[in-house]
Protein backbone atom coordinates (compact mmCIF):
# COMPACT_ATOMS: atom_id res chain seq x y z
CA UNK A 1 0.00 0.00 0.00
CA UNK A 2 1.27 3.53 -1.07
CA UNK A 3 2.35 5.26 2.03
CA UNK A 4 1.02 8.97 2.91
CA UNK A 5 2.85 11.32 0.63
CA UNK A 6 1.74 14.54 1.06
CA UNK A 7 3.67 17.90 0.22
CA UNK A 8 4.21 20.09 3.42
CA UNK A 9 2.31 22.93 1.87
CA UNK A 10 -0.83 20.71 1.27
CA UNK A 11 -0.43 19.56 5.03
CA UNK A 12 0.01 23.16 5.97
CA UNK A 13 -3.27 24.44 4.29
CA UNK A 14 -5.49 21.81 5.74
CA UNK A 15 -4.15 22.89 8.67
CA UNK A 16 -5.52 25.62 8.03
CA UNK A 17 -2.80 27.82 7.61
CA UNK A 18 -2.76 29.93 4.71
CA UNK A 19 -0.03 29.75 2.12
CA UNK A 20 2.06 32.03 -0.40
CA UNK A 21 0.29 33.19 -3.30
CA UNK A 22 0.86 32.27 -6.95
CA UNK A 23 3.53 34.27 -8.18
CA UNK A 24 1.37 35.90 -11.20
CA UNK A 25 -1.55 36.34 -8.96
CA UNK A 26 -5.07 34.15 -9.24
CA UNK A 27 -5.56 32.06 -11.75
CA UNK A 28 -8.39 31.00 -13.46
CA UNK A 29 -9.17 27.90 -15.86
CA UNK A 30 -11.99 25.39 -16.93
CA UNK A 31 -9.76 22.71 -16.52
CA UNK A 32 -10.58 19.07 -14.75
CA UNK A 33 -8.29 17.75 -12.37
CA UNK A 34 -6.99 15.87 -14.65
CA UNK A 35 -6.03 18.39 -17.42
CA UNK A 36 -4.37 20.38 -14.85
CA UNK A 37 -2.62 17.91 -13.85
CA UNK A 38 -1.43 17.01 -17.87
CA UNK A 39 -0.79 20.73 -18.21
CA UNK A 40 1.51 20.67 -15.71
CA UNK A 41 3.37 17.46 -16.36
CA UNK A 42 3.75 19.07 -19.80
CA UNK A 43 5.51 22.16 -18.03
CA UNK A 44 3.32 24.43 -18.38
CA UNK A 45 1.09 26.55 -15.73
CA UNK A 46 -2.25 28.58 -16.55
CA UNK A 47 -2.70 31.69 -15.98
CA UNK A 48 -6.17 32.93 -16.95
CA UNK A 49 -9.51 31.93 -18.65
CA UNK A 50 -9.48 33.46 -21.99
CA UNK A 51 -12.97 34.36 -23.66
CA UNK A 52 -13.95 35.73 -26.80
CA UNK A 53 -17.66 36.54 -28.10
CA UNK A 54 -19.07 38.04 -30.73
CA UNK A 55 -22.75 39.02 -31.45
CA UNK A 56 -23.58 38.93 -34.84
CA UNK A 57 -26.54 39.53 -36.90
CA UNK A 58 -27.52 37.01 -39.96
CA UNK A 59 -28.22 39.06 -43.33
CA UNK A 60 -31.08 38.60 -45.70
CA UNK A 61 -30.47 35.34 -47.41
CA UNK A 62 -32.33 35.10 -51.19
CA UNK A 63 -32.87 31.07 -51.26
CA UNK A 64 -34.85 30.26 -54.72
CA UNK A 65 -37.70 27.73 -53.62
CA UNK A 66 -36.47 23.93 -54.98
CA UNK A 67 -32.77 25.40 -55.94
CA UNK A 68 -29.75 23.35 -54.40
CA UNK A 69 -27.64 25.80 -53.48
CA UNK A 70 -25.17 27.14 -50.43
CA UNK A 71 -26.28 30.31 -48.91
CA UNK A 72 -23.30 31.95 -49.20
CA UNK A 73 -24.32 35.08 -46.93
CA UNK A 74 -24.66 32.78 -44.01
CA UNK A 75 -21.58 30.99 -44.90
CA UNK A 76 -19.96 33.65 -44.78
CA UNK A 77 -21.63 34.90 -41.48
CA UNK A 78 -20.44 31.38 -40.00
CA UNK A 79 -16.92 32.55 -41.07
CA UNK A 80 -16.80 36.01 -40.12
CA UNK A 81 -18.41 35.88 -36.77
CA UNK A 82 -15.89 32.63 -35.12
CA UNK A 83 -12.71 34.69 -36.62
CA UNK A 84 -13.80 37.57 -34.63
CA UNK A 85 -14.01 35.74 -31.50
CA UNK A 86 -11.36 33.52 -32.03
CA UNK A 87 -9.28 37.13 -32.35
CA UNK A 88 -11.06 38.40 -29.22
CA UNK A 89 -10.09 35.07 -26.97
CA UNK A 90 -6.23 35.67 -28.52
CA UNK A 91 -6.54 39.49 -28.05
CA UNK A 92 -7.31 38.49 -24.36
CA UNK A 93 -4.58 35.95 -23.99
CA UNK A 94 -1.45 37.99 -25.02
CA UNK A 95 -2.85 40.63 -23.00
CA UNK A 96 -2.37 38.38 -20.10
CA UNK A 97 0.95 37.02 -21.47
CA UNK A 98 0.04 33.74 -22.54
CA UNK A 99 2.00 31.32 -24.82
CA UNK A 100 -0.99 29.75 -25.80
CA UNK A 101 -4.17 28.90 -24.69
CA UNK A 102 -5.36 25.02 -24.73
CA UNK A 103 -8.41 23.41 -24.52
CA UNK A 104 -10.69 26.28 -27.01
CA UNK A 105 -13.89 25.12 -27.46
CA UNK A 106 -16.14 27.06 -30.02
CA UNK A 107 -19.82 27.70 -29.25
CA UNK A 108 -22.50 29.18 -30.65
CA UNK A 109 -26.16 30.68 -29.29
CA UNK A 110 -29.04 31.47 -30.86
CA UNK A 111 -30.71 34.63 -28.92
CA UNK A 112 -34.28 34.09 -27.98
CA UNK A 113 -35.61 37.08 -29.06
CA UNK A 114 -34.16 37.85 -32.54
CA UNK A 115 -33.61 34.92 -34.55
CA UNK A 116 -30.80 36.22 -36.82
CA UNK A 117 -28.90 37.07 -34.08
CA UNK A 118 -26.00 33.95 -33.15
CA UNK A 119 -23.73 34.48 -30.80
CA UNK A 120 -20.88 33.20 -30.99
CA UNK A 121 -18.26 32.14 -27.84
CA UNK A 122 -14.82 31.10 -28.14
CA UNK A 123 -13.26 29.86 -24.36
CA UNK A 124 -10.24 28.37 -23.71
CA UNK A 125 -7.89 28.67 -21.00
CA UNK A 126 -4.21 30.64 -21.61
CA UNK A 127 -0.87 28.76 -20.36
CA UNK A 128 2.66 29.87 -20.00
CA UNK A 129 5.45 28.18 -19.48
CA UNK A 130 6.31 27.35 -16.69
CA UNK A 131 10.49 28.24 -16.53
CA UNK A 132 9.66 30.71 -18.81
CA UNK A 133 10.57 29.29 -22.08
CA UNK A 134 9.38 31.07 -24.87
CA UNK A 135 10.25 28.80 -27.77
CA UNK A 136 6.50 27.89 -27.50
CA UNK A 137 4.76 30.68 -28.54
CA UNK A 138 3.04 30.73 -32.12
CA UNK A 139 4.04 32.29 -35.16
CA UNK A 140 5.17 35.87 -34.78
CA UNK A 141 5.16 35.77 -30.72
CA UNK A 142 1.40 35.46 -30.88
CA UNK A 143 -0.15 32.90 -28.44
CA UNK A 144 -1.03 29.68 -30.18
CA UNK A 145 -4.35 27.91 -29.72
CA UNK A 146 -5.12 24.42 -29.69
CA UNK A 147 -8.54 22.61 -29.16
CA UNK A 148 -6.51 19.54 -26.88
CA UNK A 149 -6.87 20.14 -23.24
CA UNK A 150 -4.10 18.15 -21.53
CA UNK B 1 -51.47 26.92 14.67
CA UNK B 2 -52.11 28.80 11.99
CA UNK B 3 -55.95 29.14 11.22
CA UNK B 4 -55.87 27.92 7.51
CA UNK B 5 -53.87 24.84 8.30
CA UNK B 6 -56.04 23.21 11.32
CA UNK B 7 -56.28 19.77 9.66
CA UNK B 8 -52.53 19.52 9.85
CA UNK B 9 -51.62 17.18 12.33
CA UNK B 10 -49.57 18.89 15.19
CA UNK B 11 -45.90 19.04 15.32
CA UNK B 12 -44.39 16.69 17.64
CA UNK B 13 -42.30 18.53 20.74
CA UNK B 14 -39.50 17.55 19.11
CA UNK B 15 -39.73 18.91 16.07
CA UNK B 16 -41.29 22.00 17.53
CA UNK B 17 -37.97 22.36 19.59
CA UNK B 18 -35.74 21.81 16.19
CA UNK B 19 -37.21 24.47 14.62
CA UNK B 20 -36.97 26.91 17.45
CA UNK B 21 -33.47 25.71 17.86
CA UNK B 22 -32.12 26.15 13.89
CA UNK B 23 -34.80 29.44 14.06
CA UNK B 24 -32.39 31.24 16.99
CA UNK B 25 -29.34 29.35 15.47
CA UNK B 26 -29.61 30.83 11.44
CA UNK B 27 -30.49 34.26 13.37
CA UNK B 28 -26.78 34.10 15.12
CA UNK B 29 -25.24 32.67 12.72
CA UNK B 30 -24.28 29.48 14.60
CA UNK B 31 -25.15 25.68 14.71
CA UNK B 32 -27.75 24.38 16.89
CA UNK B 33 -26.90 22.35 19.96
CA UNK B 34 -28.05 18.95 18.94
CA UNK B 35 -26.34 19.61 15.84
CA UNK B 36 -23.02 20.33 17.66
CA UNK B 37 -23.36 17.30 19.91
CA UNK B 38 -23.86 15.04 16.74
CA UNK B 39 -21.00 16.33 15.40
CA UNK B 40 -19.12 16.20 18.52
CA UNK B 41 -19.96 12.62 18.90
CA UNK B 42 -19.11 12.09 15.13
CA UNK B 43 -15.42 13.42 15.84
CA UNK B 44 -14.68 11.65 18.69
CA UNK B 45 -15.65 8.08 17.51
CA UNK B 46 -18.88 7.79 19.54
CA UNK B 47 -20.66 7.51 16.08
CA UNK B 48 -20.28 5.49 13.49
CA UNK B 49 -18.80 7.93 10.53
CA UNK B 50 -20.52 8.38 7.32
CA UNK B 51 -19.35 9.10 3.97
CA UNK B 52 -20.47 8.96 0.21
CA UNK B 53 -17.29 7.25 -1.06
CA UNK B 54 -17.22 3.97 -3.03
CA UNK B 55 -14.67 1.37 -1.33
CA UNK B 56 -12.40 2.32 -4.06
CA UNK B 57 -12.35 5.43 -2.84
CA UNK B 58 -12.27 4.89 0.95
CA UNK B 59 -9.03 2.22 0.21
CA UNK B 60 -7.42 5.52 -1.48
CA UNK B 61 -8.25 7.95 1.76
CA UNK B 62 -7.33 5.40 4.06
CA UNK B 63 -4.10 5.15 2.43
CA UNK B 64 -2.93 8.58 2.52
CA UNK B 65 -4.24 9.10 6.40
CA UNK B 66 -7.88 10.74 5.30
CA UNK B 67 -10.43 9.24 7.71
CA UNK B 68 -14.11 10.25 6.97
CA UNK B 69 -15.87 11.97 10.01
CA UNK B 70 -19.56 12.89 9.03
CA UNK B 71 -21.65 14.37 6.48
CA UNK B 72 -22.00 17.77 5.75
CA UNK B 73 -24.10 19.99 4.90
CA UNK B 74 -25.22 24.03 4.18
CA UNK B 75 -28.36 25.33 2.73
CA UNK B 76 -29.77 28.69 2.55
CA UNK B 77 -32.65 29.45 0.56
CA UNK B 78 -32.67 33.05 -0.58
CA UNK B 79 -34.78 35.08 -2.13
CA UNK B 80 -33.82 37.18 -5.33
CA UNK B 81 -34.38 41.08 -4.27
CA UNK B 82 -33.03 43.61 -6.55
CA UNK B 83 -30.81 41.23 -8.08
CA UNK B 84 -31.22 37.78 -9.31
CA UNK B 85 -27.69 37.36 -10.59
CA UNK B 86 -25.76 39.32 -7.13
CA UNK B 87 -28.11 36.70 -5.17
CA UNK B 88 -26.70 33.72 -6.64
CA UNK B 89 -23.23 34.77 -5.30
CA UNK B 90 -25.00 35.30 -1.94
CA UNK B 91 -26.67 32.44 -1.38
CA UNK B 92 -23.94 30.74 -2.12
CA UNK B 93 -21.56 32.14 0.13
CA UNK B 94 -24.33 31.71 3.09
CA UNK B 95 -24.23 27.89 2.29
CA UNK B 96 -20.79 27.76 2.11
CA UNK B 97 -19.82 29.67 5.54
CA UNK B 98 -22.59 26.74 6.80
CA UNK B 99 -20.82 23.99 5.21
CA UNK B 100 -17.82 25.46 6.95
CA UNK B 101 -19.05 25.85 10.33
CA UNK B 102 -20.21 22.02 10.51
CA UNK B 103 -16.99 20.83 9.34
CA UNK B 104 -15.29 22.78 12.02
CA UNK B 105 -17.74 21.83 14.54
CA UNK B 106 -17.11 18.17 13.25
CA UNK B 107 -13.11 18.81 13.58
CA UNK B 108 -12.47 17.96 10.39
CA UNK B 109 -9.60 18.72 7.88
CA UNK B 110 -11.13 19.17 4.67
CA UNK B 111 -14.94 18.53 3.05
CA UNK B 112 -14.76 16.62 -0.05
CA UNK B 113 -16.72 15.50 -2.91
CA UNK B 114 -18.40 18.70 -2.09
CA UNK B 115 -22.23 18.77 -4.65
CA UNK B 116 -24.01 21.63 -5.00
CA UNK B 117 -27.67 21.34 -5.21
CA UNK B 118 -30.68 23.24 -6.12
CA UNK B 119 -34.08 22.39 -6.58
CA UNK B 120 -35.69 23.20 -9.33
CA UNK B 121 -38.80 24.83 -7.74
CA UNK B 122 -41.23 27.80 -8.41
CA UNK B 123 -41.26 29.49 -5.63
CA UNK B 124 -41.60 32.94 -6.12
CA UNK B 125 -38.04 34.26 -6.99
CA UNK B 126 -36.03 32.15 -4.45
CA UNK B 127 -34.12 29.31 -4.90
CA UNK B 128 -32.27 27.34 -2.61
CA UNK B 129 -28.63 26.71 -2.70
CA UNK B 130 -27.58 23.84 -0.78
CA UNK B 131 -23.69 22.04 -0.28
CA UNK B 132 -23.24 18.67 0.91
CA UNK B 133 -20.42 16.96 1.12
CA UNK B 134 -18.20 13.85 3.48
CA UNK B 135 -15.84 16.13 6.55
CA UNK B 136 -12.44 14.40 6.53
CA UNK B 137 -9.88 14.42 9.16
CA UNK B 138 -6.02 13.85 8.23
CA UNK B 139 -3.92 11.52 10.42
CA UNK B 140 -1.29 13.32 12.20
CA UNK B 141 -3.27 16.80 11.92
CA UNK B 142 -4.51 19.05 14.26
CA UNK B 143 -7.96 19.87 13.50
CA UNK B 144 -8.13 23.26 11.05
CA UNK B 145 -9.79 26.52 12.44
CA UNK B 146 -11.00 27.11 8.51
CA UNK B 147 -11.35 23.41 6.35
CA UNK B 148 -11.01 23.30 2.80
CA UNK B 149 -14.12 22.60 1.14
CA UNK B 150 -12.92 20.54 -1.74
CA UNK B 151 -16.15 19.57 -4.34
CA UNK B 152 -14.04 16.87 -5.75
CA UNK B 153 -14.78 12.98 -5.05
CA UNK B 154 -11.96 11.52 -2.61
CA UNK B 155 -10.06 9.95 -5.39
CA UNK B 156 -9.11 13.24 -7.01
CA UNK B 157 -9.11 15.05 -3.66
CA UNK B 158 -6.04 12.42 -2.88
CA UNK B 159 -4.62 12.73 -6.45
CA UNK B 160 -4.24 17.02 -6.68
CA UNK B 161 -3.25 16.37 -2.65
CA UNK B 162 0.01 14.31 -3.66
CA UNK B 163 0.49 16.74 -6.27
CA UNK B 164 1.06 19.92 -3.73
CA UNK B 165 -2.67 21.16 -5.04
CA UNK B 166 -5.05 21.79 -2.23
CA UNK B 167 -9.09 22.38 -3.55
CA UNK B 168 -10.22 25.10 -1.28
CA UNK B 169 -13.29 26.43 -1.74
CA UNK B 170 -15.79 27.58 -4.48
CA UNK B 171 -16.08 30.47 -5.90
CA UNK B 172 -18.83 33.06 -7.40
CA UNK B 173 -18.39 35.65 -9.80
CA UNK B 174 -21.75 37.52 -10.72
CA UNK B 175 -22.40 40.52 -12.72
CA UNK B 176 -25.21 42.03 -14.41
CA UNK B 177 -26.20 45.68 -16.03
CA UNK B 178 -28.28 47.26 -18.28
CA UNK B 179 -28.09 48.58 -21.41
CA UNK B 180 -31.05 51.86 -20.85
CA UNK B 181 -34.41 51.65 -19.47
CA UNK B 182 -32.55 51.98 -16.09
CA UNK B 183 -35.60 52.53 -13.57
CA UNK B 184 -37.52 50.14 -10.69
CA UNK B 185 -37.54 46.55 -11.22
CA UNK B 186 -36.48 44.82 -14.36
CA UNK B 187 -38.31 42.07 -16.14
CA UNK B 188 -35.45 39.97 -15.23
CA UNK B 189 -35.71 41.10 -11.36
CA UNK B 190 -32.96 43.20 -11.47
CA UNK B 191 -33.05 46.40 -9.89
CA UNK B 192 -31.03 49.24 -11.91
CA UNK B 193 -30.40 52.69 -9.89
CA UNK B 194 -30.43 55.95 -11.30
CA UNK B 195 -27.38 57.10 -12.73
CA UNK B 196 -26.32 53.17 -12.76
CA UNK B 197 -25.90 50.97 -15.65
CA UNK B 198 -25.08 52.26 -19.28
CA UNK B 199 -27.88 54.65 -20.45
CA UNK B 200 -26.98 55.06 -23.75
CA UNK B 201 -29.45 55.82 -26.71
CA UNK B 202 -26.81 56.10 -29.28
CA UNK B 203 -25.79 52.59 -28.32
CA UNK B 204 -29.46 51.37 -28.64
CA UNK B 205 -30.24 53.04 -31.43
CA UNK B 206 -27.39 51.63 -32.84
CA UNK B 207 -27.95 47.95 -32.19
CA UNK B 208 -31.57 48.27 -33.34
CA UNK B 209 -30.25 49.46 -36.60
CA UNK B 210 -27.83 46.70 -36.76
CA UNK B 211 -30.47 44.15 -36.18
CA UNK B 212 -32.47 45.65 -38.53
CA UNK B 213 -33.65 43.11 -41.62
CA UNK B 214 -32.40 45.81 -43.86
CA UNK B 215 -28.67 45.39 -42.34
CA UNK B 216 -26.35 43.04 -44.01
CA UNK B 217 -23.97 40.62 -41.69
CA UNK B 218 -22.09 42.23 -39.39
CA UNK B 219 -21.15 42.16 -35.58
CA UNK B 220 -23.77 43.70 -33.10
CA UNK B 221 -20.89 45.87 -31.76
CA UNK B 222 -22.60 47.77 -29.11
CA UNK B 223 -23.88 45.16 -27.61
CA UNK B 224 -20.87 42.92 -27.87
CA UNK B 225 -18.90 45.56 -25.95
CA UNK B 226 -21.41 45.87 -23.59
CA UNK B 227 -21.55 42.11 -22.96
CA UNK B 228 -18.09 41.80 -22.99
CA UNK B 229 -17.42 44.02 -20.04
CA UNK B 230 -20.27 42.27 -18.24
CA UNK B 231 -18.44 39.26 -18.25
CA UNK B 232 -14.90 40.99 -17.63
CA UNK B 233 -16.28 42.67 -14.17
CA UNK B 234 -17.73 39.17 -13.60
CA UNK B 235 -14.74 37.27 -13.83
CA UNK B 236 -13.02 39.63 -11.66
CA UNK B 237 -15.96 39.05 -9.20
CA UNK B 238 -14.66 35.57 -9.65
CA UNK B 239 -10.53 36.51 -9.28
CA UNK B 240 -11.50 38.47 -6.15
CA UNK B 241 -13.55 35.94 -4.23
CA UNK B 242 -11.03 33.56 -5.11
CA UNK B 243 -8.39 35.27 -3.43
CA UNK B 244 -9.81 35.23 -0.51
CA UNK B 245 -9.42 31.14 -0.39
CA UNK B 246 -6.64 29.93 -2.91
CA UNK B 247 -4.74 31.29 -5.53
CA UNK B 248 -6.57 29.77 -8.76
CA UNK B 249 -9.95 28.25 -10.30
CA UNK B 250 -10.16 25.15 -12.11
CA UNK B 251 -13.80 23.60 -13.08
CA UNK B 252 -14.50 26.64 -14.55
CA UNK B 253 -18.97 26.69 -15.69
CA UNK B 254 -20.35 29.82 -16.61
CA UNK B 255 -24.27 30.72 -17.15
CA UNK B 256 -24.84 34.19 -19.36
CA UNK B 257 -28.33 35.52 -20.87
CA UNK B 258 -29.47 38.83 -22.84
CA UNK B 259 -32.45 39.24 -22.29
CA UNK B 260 -34.43 42.38 -24.14
CA UNK B 261 -37.39 44.23 -22.97
CA UNK B 262 -39.60 46.44 -25.34
CA UNK B 263 -39.91 50.00 -24.30
CA UNK B 264 -42.67 52.42 -25.30
CA UNK B 265 -40.98 55.18 -28.00
CA UNK B 266 -37.87 54.15 -27.43
CA UNK B 267 -35.47 51.42 -28.35
CA UNK B 268 -35.77 48.51 -26.42
CA UNK B 269 -33.48 48.20 -23.33
CA UNK B 270 -31.16 45.19 -22.98
CA UNK B 271 -30.14 43.03 -19.46
CA UNK B 272 -27.13 41.29 -19.62
CA UNK B 273 -26.36 38.93 -16.54
CA UNK B 274 -22.88 36.68 -16.34
CA UNK B 275 -22.53 33.88 -13.15
CA UNK B 276 -19.25 32.16 -13.40
CA UNK B 277 -18.14 29.59 -10.53
CA UNK B 278 -15.48 27.56 -10.44
CA UNK B 279 -13.45 25.66 -7.48
CA UNK B 280 -10.83 26.89 -5.94
CA UNK B 281 -7.34 25.29 -5.74
CA UNK B 282 -3.98 26.52 -3.88
CA UNK B 283 -1.21 25.31 -5.44
CA UNK B 284 2.56 26.85 -5.51
CA UNK B 285 3.76 28.12 -9.54
CA UNK B 286 4.89 25.32 -11.53
CA UNK B 287 5.16 22.68 -8.32
CA UNK B 288 6.34 19.19 -9.55
CA UNK B 289 4.51 15.93 -9.92
CA UNK B 290 6.30 13.37 -8.73
CA UNK B 291 5.26 10.45 -10.43
CA UNK B 292 4.86 9.93 -14.23
CA UNK B 293 1.73 10.16 -16.00
CA UNK B 294 1.43 7.78 -18.52
CA UNK B 295 -0.67 8.38 -22.06
CA UNK B 296 -3.12 5.58 -22.05
CA UNK B 297 -5.55 4.87 -25.35
CA UNK B 298 -9.03 4.36 -24.12
CA UNK B 299 -10.84 2.56 -27.06
CA UNK B 300 -14.29 1.98 -25.28
CA UNK B 301 -17.35 3.50 -26.83
CA UNK B 302 -18.08 5.54 -24.24
CA UNK B 303 -16.52 9.08 -22.99
CA UNK B 304 -15.08 7.31 -19.94
CA UNK B 305 -12.68 10.23 -19.15
CA UNK B 306 -15.27 12.47 -18.73
CA UNK B 307 -17.61 10.26 -16.47
CA UNK B 308 -14.85 9.74 -14.10
CA UNK B 309 -14.58 13.75 -13.16
CA UNK B 310 -17.39 13.13 -11.15
CA UNK B 311 -20.12 15.57 -10.82
CA UNK B 312 -19.01 19.14 -10.71
CA UNK B 313 -21.53 21.88 -10.55
CA UNK B 314 -24.41 20.16 -11.64
CA UNK B 315 -26.90 22.78 -11.08
CA UNK B 316 -26.20 25.20 -14.49
CA UNK B 317 -25.73 22.06 -17.22
CA UNK B 318 -29.75 21.58 -16.74
CA UNK B 319 -28.86 17.79 -16.54
CA UNK B 320 -31.30 17.38 -13.52
CA UNK B 321 -34.98 16.43 -14.37
CA UNK B 322 -37.79 18.62 -13.03
CA UNK B 323 -37.35 18.97 -9.45
CA UNK B 324 -34.51 15.96 -9.28
CA UNK B 325 -31.63 15.51 -7.60
CA UNK B 326 -29.80 14.27 -4.69
CA UNK B 327 -30.67 15.27 -1.50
Amino acid sequence: MAEQQIPQHALERLKGLRSQGHAGGIFTSDFSVNEFLLVRKAGFEPVGLCVGSCIYHLGFQLAGWGSNVELEQLSLAMYEARALAMERMRLEARNMGADGIVGVRLTVKRLEWDKNILEFVAIGTGIVHAKGHQGFKGPNGQPFTSALSG
Amino acid sequence: MPWFNRKAPPPSAEAAARDRDWESALQRGTLPQPVLERLADARAGRTPWVATMTPAELLAARSHGCRPVATVSGTCWYNFGFSWTEGHAEGWGYALDRIRQEAFAAGANAVVDVQMRTIRHQVGASMDFTLLGTAIRVDGLPPSKDPVVATVPALEFVQLLEMGIVPTGIAVGARYEWLGGGYGWGSGRESSGFGSGWNDRGARNCIQWQSSIFAGNQPLTELGQFWESIRRDAHADLRRHAATMGNGVLAHTHFGQIIRREQDKQPPAYLGRHIVIGTVVDTPFGAGIPHGIEPVIDMRDDDTLSASRGHHHSVYSHQLGEGKGPI
